[in-house]
């Protein structure tokens, strides 16, 4: 059933790539740290346009999946590749350090930023942007936890607003024409 | 005649017992290469069930690493849920994947750093007490 919406969210994203992007209720500025361990600012990056998702490094399907993804996404771009930075948001804080996030996201060819925070840092950062997600505990198992979360990708403009969201279905030509759209629509 | 069977004997003899009785059998198998900062990684598999018998896949073992478990992966609403699986099914007559976004093998604690192209080993328990080997190769995505 959900998949049936995600599958309608991504025919939506076809038919209305003609119209004006809407500005979508959900975003908004954060503060987090990032993985060299500075504090990282989303304000910093006005003037390109930004992807957000949701994560974890242990994730050992969704994750990888999306960041392959985007890696094709960003050689796509081709040119117009330099105006756009991808974040991805640890919701796993506990593993995922700075160190942690910048050697895996090093295996993948894009311009990203890995970002880690507080629980409390974090769970404002998920609420903001109307993601979700949960800490399972998995006592049989050798993870110990596993971590459910949102797949949701969003793409923000250059001004730092969210202009559109697409599902974990969304294929690699989708996103590089939403992030060209998102792109030409300030 | 008589060499004829023999020569027959002398042929089933020199196949494995358990490629005589190979009902289940797996093929077309994967690995995904580990992140830089971790051991752990998941193996993709589709195991094929030639019998007339619904089988359960019980439990994964490997020399390769130290622990193997099955994890299944489903959406709920936009939300990514993995949990730990105690069985899988293979229909009879069918087959089970195990691919990205349903089912993995996870294998955690890798005894090596792998590199793309690599082969690791695992084998399948099922529940009739016999055991399928799996051969994976190591590949990015």
């Amino acid at each position: 059933m959900y998949r049936l919406i995600g599958l309608a969210a991504l025919a939506l994203l076809t038919l209305g790539c003609h119209r004006a992007l809407p500005v979508l209720p959900v975003g908004g500025d954060f503060t987090l740290t990032d993985d060299n361990a500075q504090r990282f600012e989303l304000s910093s990056l006005r003037g390109k346009a930004v992807l957000i998702f949701f994560g974890y490094t242990s994730c050992p399907d969704a994750c990888p999946t999306t960041l392959s993804k985007l890696s094709s996404v960003w050689h796509n771009l081709g040119g117009d590749a330099k105006r756009v930075k991808t974040l991805y948001i640890s919701v796993d804080p506990q593993r995922d350090t700075p160190p942690v996030l910048k050697a895996d996201l090093g295996a993948f060819d894009l311009d990203a930023l890995g970002l880690t925070g507080t629980k409390p840092e974090i769970d404002k950062v998920v609420a903001e942007y109307g993601a979700e997600y949960q800490i399972i505990p998995t006592p049989d198992s050798v993870m110990k936890y596993t971590v459910a979360h949102s797949t949701t990708l969003y793409a923000l403009d250059t001004a730092g607003r969210v202009r559109m969201e697409f599902p974990y279905e969304a294929t690699v030509d989708q996103i590089t024409s939403g992030v060209r759209r998102v792109l030409a629509s300030n | 005649m008589t060499k004829t069977l023999l020569l027959c004997a002398l042929g089933l003899a020199a196949i494995p017992l358990a490629a005589q009785d190979a009902a289940v059998v797996a093929r077309d198998g994967w690995a995904r290469l580990p992140l830089p900062s971790k051991n752990d990684t998941a193996l993709f598999v589709v195991v094929e069930n030639h019998s007339a018998q619904k089988r359960k896949i019980v439990g994964v073992a490997t020399d390769a690493a130290q622990a193997a478990e099955m994890h299944e992966m489903h959406m709920e609403r936009m939300t990514m849920v993995m949990l730990p699986v105690k069985d899988v099914s293979i229909p009879a007559h069918g087959k089970t994947s195990f691919n990205p976004d349903t089912l993995h093998i996870m294998l955690f604690g890798l005894k090596s750093k792998p590199n793309i192209g690599d082969t690791i080993q695992v084998t399948l328990k099922l529940d009739d007490g016999t055991t399928v080997p799996v051969t994976a190769t190591f590949r990015k995505k």
